[in-house]
């Protein structure tokens, strides 16, 4: 029964047209599915993008000796793109290395910000993290509601 | 928050989220974006987060968001979709065909 259906299902998509075809120039004919897979992996890329730019900031500290590796190559990525704007054509090289021995001579000035904490040690809550509760809880709605 | 400018509104989004809490939500919501079934979830999250990248003071073009999106749709336009397996009279059997079919009953 279980193999019936499974042929029954396959069969049955292998008949319907995968696909309208939407335009065509020359040779190249656009389909319904390759636009939306286009859609999708668009919107899916520059989505990740901004959460990465909204979610990930110079303050971030990752316990261990990887995770203080990753906070100073952030914290390092962050200062470059702040300066990005001060690069000109006439002085590219100057500009950039400039930049890059900015960077350089803070590393070593960075001022742990301060971590809310109580006296155990604990992080306290903050009202913020209702909001990104909220965000999380929102975001997995449609995966619930199918 | 309209007449603030960047590195202002930036300051205040840091001062407001705890780091660590604002990754971990980072990659909870990449997650959830990665498995939405639907293309309308996933522009709400993207359209969610550009409104939260910029209100976190980031630099942001929309020209060059408008280009990458107009690329990867190009190109995925460009790609053939699926390897055609077998022919038999006027239906072709195609490699993607059969893998939605085989998925649907999984």
């Amino acid at each position: 029964m279980t193999v019936m259906v499974i042929a029954s299902i396959v069969g049955a998509n292998l008949l319907v047209p995968l696909g309208k075809k939407l335009a065509s120039f020359g040779p190249i004919t656009i389909t319904e599915i390759a636009l939306l897979e286009g859609l999708e992996k668009a919107i899916t890329f520059e989505a990740l993008m901004f959460i990465s730019k909204a979610c990930l900031g110079p303050a971030l500290r990752l316990p261990g000796r990887f995770g203080a590796f990753f906070a100073d190559a952030l914290r390092g990525y962050d200062r470059i793109l702040e300066r990005k704007g001060s690069v000109r054509m006439a002085t590219f090289f100057k500009d950039i290395d400039e930049i890059l021995l900015s960077v350089y001579d803070e590393h070593d000035d960075d001022t742990v910000p301060s971590i809310d904490e109580d006296r155990d040690g604990r992080r306290r809550l903050r009202r913020s993290d209702a909001f990104l509760v909220l965000a999380i809880v929102a975001s997995a709605l449609p995966l619930v509601f199918r | 928050m309209d007449g603030m400018t960047r590195p202002e509104r930036r300051e205040r989004w840091e001062s407001l989220f705890d780091p660590t809490r604002l990754a971990l939500t980072g990659v909870a919501l990449s997650a959830a974006l990665l498995c939405q079934p639907h293309l309308g979830g996933r522009i709400a999250i993207l359209l969610a987060a550009a409104a939260a990248a910029w209100l976190s003071g980031r630099r942001l073009s929309p020209l060059m968001t408008v280009v990458v999106i107009a690329s990867i749709v190009g190109a995925n336009l460009l790609v053939p979709l699926g390897k055609k397996l077998a022919s038999f009279g006027p239906i072709t059997i195609t490699e993607i065909a059969l893998l939605e079919g085989s998925c649907r009953r999984s």
